[in-house]
C-alpha cells in the first residue's frame, strides 16, 4: 500500500527524468511517456479500488515520508476524494498523451512536451495526495512552473500574450498561499493538515478573528487557481492560446486542482466560522457562474466560449461548498429532525461538487479534444468560418453532442446527476437563490453548447468570401492523416463512453460520491488516521441518512404492518 | 411478464428499433421503415394488454438512487395508458406516413427513424412515468429529439434558429419542472405523483411548486407569452410537426396538469394561474391563426389555442376537483381525443398538398378542390371539425367545455374565472369557423392559370388522414359506435356519449354559445376585417431577447475581460483587500494593538539593534524598486534587498542559509543581466511614472496584510494547543535532529545540522519537489529558447579594440579575471566538495553546494567560453539534472521495496545509515547515511539545472 499510494507521483517523475535523458529521440519519449502514463492510470485506479473497497482500511490510506510520523513529517494521504481525483488525472494524462501522438507537432515535442505533461500529472496528483499544506504549495510550484512552460511551448505570440497573464495571477495567487501558509505556521507551529485542523479547532474555541483573516488568503489564493470570481481572468485569456491538447490537458485538470485545494481546506482546516466563510462561496460561485457564462455567450470562437464555460462551472463546483458550510451552520444551529435534514442537505452539496468535478475533467478534456480535431480539419475554431461538420463527419459530430449534452446537464448523462444533486442540496438547504442562478445559468449554457452545434455542425460551410482569406475554400480536403486521425479519436470515443457510463451507472457513481462527502464532512477518519489516534468516538461520526425518507419507511412499515393482518 | 417489465418494454421498444434500423443496409429504406413502425406499434400491442387492469394500477418499477429520490416507477392507470397509446398508436401512423412523405429518399429515412425512435420513447416515458423525477428526464429527453427534429433542415438558417429557441424555451421549462418536484420532494417528502395526495408541506412550497410546474407546462404546451417556439418548430418536416408539435409532446405540458390536478385538492393558486392563462393563449393564438400566411403556420397558432383550451380546462377543474355536481372535469381524454383526430389529418393533407402540389402559403390553396379533389375536400372536413361545427365529435367536446365552464360560474367563488373561459373559447370558435369559411372560399374557388391537376401520390398520404376524420363524424352522428373503446380510457366519463342531436335537444345557454359563436365566425370570415397577414409581437421575442442577452454579455466581459494585467492584479488584490477589511471590521479586536512577547528578550541587545538594522535595509531597497528607472539598477537594489535578508538568515545564527541566499542572488542577477541584453532598449514601462492611487493601494494592502499577520503572530500558543498536544514543528526538529526520544524510539536525523537534516530527511520530500522545479525550469529555458542557433553575423561584426584581451566568443574579459578565475575555480569546486560531504554535521549540504558549484562553473564559463566547460563537464546539462533527480528518487524508493529483498517495506524516503569503517580496531570511521545518495541527487540537479540555464542563455547571446 506504501508504493501504491506513492506510485501516482513516483511514475510520472520517473517517465518524466527518462523523457529528459531520451531527449534526442523524440519517439523514444512519445513511448516513454505513454507507457508512463498508462501505469498511472493503473496505478492510481488501484489505489481507488483499494482505498473504496479494502475493509481494513477504513476509507483512508497515510503513508509518513521518511518514516517520521505525523505531524513532523510529510504526510501523503488517500481518502476516497484524493483516490477519485488521482484516478481522473491519470485518465486525463492517458488520454493525453495518446491523442497527443496525432495532434502535437514536432516541434513542441522536440523541445520536451512530454516530460512536461508528466511533470505536469506528477504535481496534480502530488497536490491531491499530500497531507501537508507546505508540501502542496511544492506541487502548486512545480504544476504553475510545467503549465507555464506548456502553454508557452511552441512561442506563438498569442501563446505568449496569455502565457504572461497566467503566470502573472498564478504567481500572485503562489504568494498569497505562501503568505497563508507562514501565518499558519506562525500561528499553530505545523503544517500537517489533519494536525491543523486540530489545532485550529482548538483555537476556534477561543478566537475565531485570526483564523477568518487566514482563511481570506486560503479563499483568494486557491480562488486565483480554480478561476473563481473576480479571479478568473487569467484562464480565458491563456485557454485558447497553446494547442487543443494541452488546453484539454488544462481544463480538465488544472482548475480542478484550486477547486480540490478550497474543498479539502474549506472542509478540514477551516470548519469553525461556516456562516461567514461559506456564505461567501455562494457569493463566489453565484458571479463565477454568471460571469463565466456570460463571458461564453459573448464569445464567437469554439475555443474561446469553451474556456468561458470552464469558468461557469467551476462556480458550479463552488456552490455545492457553499451549500455544505451553510447547511452545516444551518444544522448547528437547528435540532431534531431539521437538524439531520440540514446535515443530509451539506452531505448532498459536498457529493454533488465531487460528482461535478469528476463529471466535469471527463467532459471537458473530451469538448476540447473534439475541439481540436476540428482545428486540425479545418484550420480554425472560429464559430463564423466553421460549419458542415455533420454533414462532414456524423460520428465525431454525435460524440460532440453527447459530450455537450452532458456538459449542459441532459439526463441521463453524467452532468445531468450532479447538477441534480446539488439542486436537490441547495433546496433541502433552502440556498434558493443560489439554485436559481444556477439553473438560469444552466440554460444559458443549453443555449450556448446548441448555438456552438448549430453554427458548427449543422450550418453549411460558409461561402468562400474573400474578406476571409479563403479559409473555407480548402476546408473539406484538409482531411488529417488517417494514422493521427485515429490517434485522435480513440480517447474521445473512450471519453464519450465514460459520460455515458457514468451517466447511465448513476447509481454507483453517487454512492461513490457520497461516500468520498461523507469523509469529507466527517473528517474523523482522515484525522485518526494521519495522526495515528485511537479510533475516533462513534457518537462524532457524521452518518448519513435521510429523515425524510427513513420517515417515509417506517411509516410505510407501519402500514405494511397493520394492513397485512 | 410483470406489468413493470411490459411498461420498460414497450418505452424503450421505439428507440431500440430506430437504432436497430441504423444497422440495416442503407439502401432498404422500404425495410428500414417496417422495422421503425414495429417499434411503436409493439409498444401499442403490448400496452392495450394493460388496459383491462387500469382500474387497479399500482405503482411498480425499480429504485435507482434512493437517497436522491431518484428511481422510475411506472403506473399504468387510465391517463397513463392513454397517452401512452395516444403517442404509440399515432407513431407507427407516422413512420410509414414518413416513408410516404419523403418518397422513399433511403438517407432521409434513415436519418429520421432513430430520432423518431427516441422521441417515442421518451414520451411514452413521460407517459407511464410515475417517479417525478423519473418523468423529468424523459421530459428532456422529448427537449433534445424535439431540438433534432426541427433543425432538420440543418442548412435553413430559419430553422436552426427555431430550433435554438424551441429547445432554449422548454429547457427553461424543463428546469423549473425540476426544481418544482425537488420542492415536492424535498418538503414534502413525495417523489411519485401517485403520493402527491399524502403531502404535507408548507403553504409556500405548495405555492412554489404548482407555479414551477405551471412554468413547465406553460413552455412545454406552448402558453402565451412562452408559445413562440411552436410556429418556429413548423420548420421541421411536417410528419414531425404532425407528430411531435400537434399530437404528442405539446400536450406533454397538458397531460402533466392533468397528472397532478386530481391530487392537489384545494390548492388556490390553481385555477387563479391556469383559467386566465389558458383562455388567454387561446383566444391569442385563434386570432393569430386567422392571420397566418402559411398553411403550417395556421395550423400551428390553432394547436396553441387548442392547448390553450385544455389548461383552462385543467384549470378549471382544479377548483372543485372532486366534487361529483361539478362537471368540467368530466370527459378530459374524450378532449385531447378529439383534437388529434382532426389536427393530425390537418397536418397530414398540409404534408401532402407541400409535396404533392407545393402548396405552402394559404394563397395557393386556390382551387385545390378541383386539383387534388380528395385531398381538398378532406382538408375541408378537418377545419369543419376545427370550426365545430355540428354534426362532429368536436362540436360536442366544444359543448361539454362550454358547459361546464357554465357550471364554474355558478358554483365557485370565482365565478369571473367561468365567464372568462366562456368569452375566451367564444372568441376561439369564431375564429375558427371564420377560418373554415375563407379557406373553404379559397378551396373551392376557380383554378388559376395553368395550374395542373395533381393526384396524391401514395394512398399512405391521405388514408390515415381519412380514417381519422371518420372518427370525428362518427362521434358527431353516433357516438355509441366509439363509447366502449373511449369510456376504457376516460378518466371521469360520462354516463353515456351525447351526439349533436343530443345536444341540439337541450337548449341552455351552452347552445346559445355554441351557435352564436359560429354565425359571428361566418360573419368574421366574410368581412374584410383581420385579413391581413402578418407576424406577431412574440415571433420577435425570443431574437430581442438573444440580442439583450448578447449586449448584456459583452457589457460584463468588457468590464471584467479587458486584458489588462495590471486590472486583473487590482482587481484580484482589492478583493483580498476588501475581504480582510470585511473581517476585520466585522471584530474591534482588530484594533487593539497586539502584545509581543519573547521577540526583544531572547537576543542580544546588539543583536536586536542589528536586525533592526537589517530590516530597514531591506524595507529601503524595497521602496527604492519603484523609482528606479533603469532596468539595470532595478536588478541591482532587487539583489540589495536579497542581501538584507541574508543579514537577517546570519542574526538567526543560520549561515549555510545564509550562504544559499547569497549563491542564489549571484545567479539570479547573472541570469537578469544576460535576459536584459536580449530585450530591446526601452519598454514603456520603463518611463512611467510612479502614480500616487496606485502607492497608496499598495500601501493599504500592505498596512492590511502586515497587520494580520502582527494579529497572528501575537496569539499565545496555550490558545492554539489543546493541553497535551504536541509541540511546535520547529522545536521538534531540534530535539531529533541529533538525538531521538521515546516519540521515535530514539531515532533521529543523524545530523548536527539541522538545517540540512530538514533538507533531505525530515522534509527531503519537500526538497525533491523543489529539485523537480529546478530541473523542469531549465527545460523551460530550453523550450522556450528553442534550439541553438549561433549567429555568424554578429560574430563577423565583432570590433576589435587594441590593448584588450578577448574571451573565445566576443566576451570582454580582463585578463587579470580571467587568470584569478584559474585559481578561484578549483578552489570554489573543492570548497563545494568540502560542503556537500561536511554538510549533515556542521553548515553546508547538497543544495548549498550545487550552488557553490555553479557559480564556480558560471563563471569558468564566462571566461573560458562554452567548449571549455563543454570539457570539463562532458554531459548535456538536461541528462545531468535528470540524473540527479533519480538518484534522489531511487535513494527514496529503495526503502518502499525493501519487500523484494526480504525487509520490510518502510514509507518512501525513510533514512538508513551505517558506519564505513576507515581502520581495523574500528576507531574511525565515516558515517554514510542514506540521505547522502538523496544529497547528491540534490546537488547534481542545481548544478545541471543552474549551469545549463546561464549557458543556454550565453549561447543566444553568442
Amino acid at each position: 500500500m506504501n508504493a501504491l499510494l506513492m506510485a501516482p507521483v513516483l511514475i510520472p517523475i520517473f517517465t518524466a527524468m527518462l523523457c529528459i535523458a531520451l531527449w534526442k529521440w523524440r519517439y523514444a519519449q512519445r513511448c516513454v511517456s505513454i507507457v508512463g502514463a498508462f501505469a498511472l492510470l493503473g496505478a492510481s485506479a488501484s489505489l481507488l479500488i483499494s482505498i473504496d473497497t479494502m475493509p481494513e482500511l477504513n476509507g483512508v490510506f497515510a503513508t509518513q515520508l521518511g518514516g517520521w510520523e505525523a505531524p513532523f513529517g510529510i504526510t501523503f494521504v488517500a481518502d476516497r476524494f484524493a483516490a477519485i481525483m488521482v484516478t481522473l488525472a491519470g485518465l486525463v494524462g492517458a488520454c493525453t498523451v495518446v491523442y497527443s501522438v496525432g495532434a502535437i507537432d514536432k516541434k513542441r515535442e522536440s523541445a520536451g512536451y512530454h516530460a512536461l505533461v508528466q511533470a505536469l500529472l506528477a504535481s496534480v496528483c502530488g497536490a491531491f495526495l499530500t497531507g501537508d499544506i507546505f508540501n502542496m504549495y511544492v506541487w502548486f510550484e512545480i504544476m504553475l512552473m510545467s503549465s507555464f512552460v506548456l502553454l508557452t511551448l511552441g512561442g506563438e505570440r498569442g501563446q505568449l500574450e496569455g502565457a504572461l497573464k497566467y503566470v502573472a495571477l498564478n504567481l500572485l495567487s503562489s504568494s498569497i498561499f505562501l503568505a497563508g501558509i507562514g501565518l499558519l505556521y506562525g500561528l499553530t507551529g505545523t503544517l500537517n493538515m489533519a494536525d491543523l485542523s486540530v489545532k485550529l479547532a482548538a483555537l476556534n474555541e477561543t478566537d475565531t478573528k485570526v483564523v477568518s483573516a487566514l482563511s481570506l488568503l486560503f479563499m483568494v489564493g486557491f480562488g486565483i487557481k480554480a478561476a473563481t470570481f473576480p479571479f478568473f481572468f487569467w484562464l480565458p485569456a491563456s485557454y485558447h492560446t497553446p494547442p487543443s491538447v494541452i488546453s484539454a490537458l488544462f481544463g480538465g485538470l488544472l482548475t480542478k486542482v484550486g477547486v480540490y485545494a478550497l474543498v479539502r481546506t474549506f472542509t478540514l482546516l477551516f470548519v469553525g466560522n461556516y456562516a461567514f466563510t461559506h456564505t461567501l462561496f455562494l457569493w463566489i460561485a453565484g458571479f463565477t457562474m454568471l460571469a463565466g457564462v456570460l463571458g461564453a455567450i459573448a464569445q464567437k470562437d469554439v475555443r474561446r466560449i469553451l474556456s468561458f464555460t470552464i469558468v461557469s462551472h467551476i462556480g458550479n463546483m463552488i456552490m455545492g461548498l457553499g451549500i455544505f458550510g451553510v447547511a452545516m451552520h444551518r444544522a448547528s444551529i437547528t435540532t431534531g429532525v431539521e437538524s439531520e435534514v440540514l446535515r443530509g442537505a451539506g452531505l448532498f452539496a459536498l457529493a454533488g461538487t465531487v460528482f461535478y468535478a469528476l463529471h466535469h475533467i471527463v467532459v471537458k478534456t473530451n469538448v476540447f479534444f473534439i475541439t481540436g480535431i476540428i482545428e486540425k480539419m479545418r484550420g480554425t475554431t472560429q464559430l463564423a468560418k466553421l460549419g458542415g461538420l455533420y454533414h462532414q463527419r456524423p460520428f465525431l459530430s454525435s460524440l460532440f453532442f453527447i459530450s455537450a449534452m452532458s456538459l449542459a446537464g441532459i439526463p441521463v448523462l453524467s452532468g445531468f446527476w450532479s447538477k441534480l444533486t446539488l439542486v436537490r442540496a441547495g433546496l433541502q438547504a433552502e440556498t434558493y437563490a443560489i439554485v436559481g442562478v444556477s439553473l438560469g445559468v444552466s440554460v444559458l449554457t443549453m443555449y450556448i453548447l446548441t448555438r456552438i452545434w448549430a453554427q458548427a455542425f449543422w450550418a453549411p460551410i460558409p461561402e468562400d468570401d474573400p474578406e476571409q482569406g479563403g479559409v473555407a475554400r480548402d476546408n473539406e480536403n484538409r482531411e488529417p492523416n488517417p494514422r493521427g486521425f485515429a490517434w485522435m479519436m480513440s480517447p474521445v470515443v473512450v471519453l464519450t463512453g465514460l459520460t455515458l457510463a457514468l451517466g447511465l451507472g448513476a447509481s454507483h457513481t453517487f454512492a461513490l460520491t457520497m461516500r468520498a462527502a461523507e469523509q469529507l464532512a466527517g473528517n474523523e477518519s482522515y484525522i485518526s488516521t494521519v495522526l495515528g489516534a485511537p479510533e475516533p468516538d462513534p457518537r462524532r461520526l457524521v452518518e448519513f441518512h435521510d429523515p425524510i425518507e427513513s420517515e417515509l419507511h417506517a411509516q410505510i412499515d407501519d402500514h405494511l404492518e397493520s394492513g397485512g393482518h | 411478464m410483470s406489468d413493470r417489465v411490459v411498461m420498460l418494454l414497450a418505452i424503450f421498444a421505439p428507440m431500440l428499433a430506430g437504432f436497430v434500423t441504423l444497422l440495416l443496409p442503407a439502401r432498404a429504406a422500404l425495410l428500414r421503415t417496417a422495422v421503425g413502425a414495429s417499434g411503436p406499434l409493439f409498444a401499442f400491442v403490448s400496452l392495450l394488454g394493460l388496459l383491462g387492469d387500469a382500474e387497479h394500477s399500482g405503482s411498480v418499477g425499480w429504485g435507482y438512487i434512493p437517497d436522491l429520490g431518484i428511481e422510475f416507477f411506472f403506473r399504468s392507470d387510465r391517463l397513463a395508458l392513454f397517452f401512452a397509446l395516444l403517442v404509440s398508436g399515432i407513431g407507427s401512423l407516422i413512420v410509414p406516413y414518413a416513408h410516404a412523405y419523403f418518397r422513399g429518399d433511403a438517407a432521409k429515412i434513415g436519418r429520421l427513424l432513430p430520432m423518431l425512435g427516441l422521441f417515442a420513447t421518451a414520451m411514452l416515458g413521460v407517459a407511464l412515468s410515475d417517479s417525478m423525477l423519473g418523468l423529468f428526464v424523459f421530459w428532456e429527453l422529448t427537449t433534445i429529439s424535439s431540438f433534432l427534429l426541427i433543425g432538420w433542415e440543418r442548412t435553413n438558417p430559419g430553422a436552426v434558429r427555431s430550433a435554438l429557441q424551441a429547445a432554449s424555451i422548454t429547457g427553461l421549462g424543463g428546469l423549473a419542472l425540476l426544481v418544482g418536484v425537488t420542492i415536492f420532494g424535498v418538503t414534502g417528502g413525495v417523489w411519485r405523483f401517485s403520493e402527491l395526495g399524502d403531502a404535507s408541506m408548507p403553504g409556500w412550497a405548495m405555492t412554489a411548486g404548482v407555479a414551477l410546474i405551471g412554468v413547465a407546462a406553460a413552455t412545454k404546451s406552448a402558453q402565451f407569452p412562452l408559445h413562440g417556439w411552436l410556429p418556429g418548430a413548423m420548420a421541421a418536416p411536417t410528419p414531425v410537426s404532425a407528430y411531435l408539435h400537434s399530437a404528442t409532446m405539446v400536450k406533454a405540458g397538458v397531460f402533466l396538469l392533468a397528472r397532478v390536478v386530481v391530487d392537489l385538492e384545494g390548492v388556490e393558486l390553481w385555477p387563479l394561474l391556469f383559467v386566465p392563462l389558458g383562455a388567454l393563449t387561446m383566444a391569442y393564438a385563434a386570432v393569430q391563426a386567422l392571420r397566418g400566411a402559411t398553411v403550417k403556420r395556421v395550423l400551428a397558432f390553432s394547436t396553441v389555442s387548442q392547448l390553450g383550451l385544455f389548461v383552462c380546462l385543467y384549470g378549471l377543474g382544479g377548483l372543485h376537483p372532486s366534487d361529483p355536481s361539478h362537471h368540467t372535469l368530466e370527459w378530459p381524454i374524450g378532449q385531447i381525443l378529439n383534437h388529434a383526430a382532426y389536427k393530425a389529418p390537418l397536418f397530414m393533407l398540409a404534408g401532402t398538398m407541400a409535396i404533392h402540389a407545393g402548396v405552402a402559403n394559404i394563397a395557393q390553396l386556390r382551387g385545390l378542390a378541383r386539383r387534388m379533389p380528395v385531398v381538398g375536400w378532406l382538408f375541408i372536413v378537418g377545419l369543419y371539425a376545427m370550426a365545430a361545427g355540428p354534426g362532429t365529435f368536436s362540436f360536442a367536446a366544444k359543448e361539454f367545455f362550454v358547459v361546464g365552464a357554465y357550471q364554474a360560474t355558478e358554483a365557485s367563488h370565482h365565478a369571473w374565472l367561468g365567464w372568462l373561459a366562456i368569452v375566451a373559447v367564444a372568441i376561439a370558435a369564431a375564429c375558427n369557423a371564420a377560418l373554415l369559411v375563407r379557406i373553404g372560399r379559397l378551396v373551392f374557388g376557380s383554378v388559376e392559370e395553368g395550374s395542373v391537376e395533381v393526384k396524391p401520390g401514395s394512398g399512405w398520404m391521405w388514408w390515415p388522414a381519412a380514417l381519422l376524420l371518420l372518427l370525428q363524424v362518427v362521434g358527431g352522428i353516433a357516438p355509441g359506435a366509439l363509447e366502449g373503446a373511449l369510456l376504457s380510457v376516460e378518466t371521469n366519463p360520462l354516463e353515456h356519449l351525447y351526439s349533436t342531436f343530443d345536444l341540439f335537444g337541450k337548449p341552455g345557454l351552452p347552445l346559445f354559445v355554441s351557435l352564436g359563436a359560429l354565425a359571428a365566425g361566418v360573419v368574421l370570415g366574410l368581412s374584410p376585417l383581420l385579413r391581413k397577414p402578418g407576424g406577431e409581437p412574440c415571433d420577435h421575442l425570443f431574437g430581442s431577447l438573444h440580442r439583450l442577452l448578447e449586449l448584456v454579455a459583452f457589457a460584463v466581459v468588457s468590464t471584467f475581460q479587458t486584458g489588462s494585467i495590471r486590472r486583473y492584479l487590482f482587481l484580484s488584490i482589492a478583493t483580498l483587500g476588501a475581504g480582510l477589511l470585511i473581517v476585520m471590521t466585522r471584530d474591534e479586536r482588530w484594533l487593539t494593538v497586539p502584545e509581543f512577547t519573547g521577540l526583544i528578550d531572547s537576543h542580544e541587545p546588539a543583536i536586536v539593534i542589528f536586525a533592526i538594522l537589517a530590516a530597514i535595509f531591506v524595507c529601503v531597497s524595497a521602496l527604492a524598486l519603484p523609482p528606479c528607472r533603469l532596468r539595470i539598477v532595478r536588478v541591482l537594489v532587487l539583489g540589495a534587498v536579497g542581501f538584507g535578508v541574508t543579514m537577517l538568515y546570519l542574526i538567526n545564527r543560520a549561515p549555510d542559509l545564509a550562504l544559499t541566499q547569497i549563491m542564489f542572488e549571484i545567479i539570479s542577477v547573472i541570469m537578469f543581466l544576460l535576459v536584459m541584453r536580449m530585450l530591446p532598449e526601452r519598454t514603456r514601462a520603463d518611463q512611467d511614472r510612479v502614480d500616487l492611487p496606485r502607492a497608496a493601494f499598495a500601501g493599504v494592502i500592505g498596512v492590511l496584510v502586515g497587520w494580520a499577520v502582527f494579529h497572528a503572530g501575537a496569539v499565545p500558543d496555550t490558545e492554539v494547543r489543546p493541553t497535551g498536544s504536541a509541540e511546535r514543528l520547529g522545536a521538534w526538529f531540534l530535539d531529533h535532529a541529533h538525538e531521538g526520544s521515546a516519540l521515535t524510539g530514539g531515532r533521529n536525523g543523524q545530523g548536527d545540522n539541522v538545517v540540512n537534516v530538514i533538507l533531505v530527511d525530515f522534509r527531503g520530500y519537500d526538497t525533491m519537489g523543489e529539485i523537480a522545479v529546478l530541473g523542469i525550469a531549465m527545460l523551460a529555458v530550453l523550450a522556450m529558447l528553442g534550439p541553438r542557433r549561433l549567429r555568424p553575423a554578429l560574430r563577423s561584426e565583432q570590433v576589435r579594440v587594441p590593448g584588450v584581451q578577448y574571451g573565445p566568443q566576443r566576451t570582454l574579459v580582463s585578463s587579470m579575471l580571467r587568470v584569478g578565475m584559474r585559481v578561484i575555480v578549483p578552489l570554489a569546486l573543492i570548497f563545494a566538495g568540502y560542503v556537500f560531504f561536511k554538510g549533515h554535521q556542521s553548515p553546508g549540504g547538497g543544495f548549498i553546494a550545487g550552488l557553490v558549484a555553479s557559480v564556480a562553473l558560471i563563471v569558468y564559463r564566462m571566461t573560458e567560453g562554452r567548449v571549455a566547460l563543454r570539457s570539463l563537464i562532458p554531459l548535456n546539462p538536461a541528462l545531468l539534472v535528470a540524473a540527479g533527480l533519480a538518484i534522489a528518487l531511487v535513494t527514496g524508493a529503495v526503502p518502499l521495496v525493501l519487500d523484494l529483498i526480504g525487509g520490510e517495506a518502510l514509507p518512501f524516503l525513510t533514512s538508513g545509515d551505517d558506519k564505513l569503517y576507515l581502520n581495523r580496531d574500528h576507531s574511525e570511521y565515516f558515517h554514510l547515511t542514506s540521505v547522502m545518495f538523496f544529497d547528491l541527487g540534490v546537488f547534481i540537479v542545481v548544478v545541471g539545472a543552474s549551469v545549463g540555464m546561464i549557458n543556454r542563455l550565453e549561447e543566444e547571446l553568442e
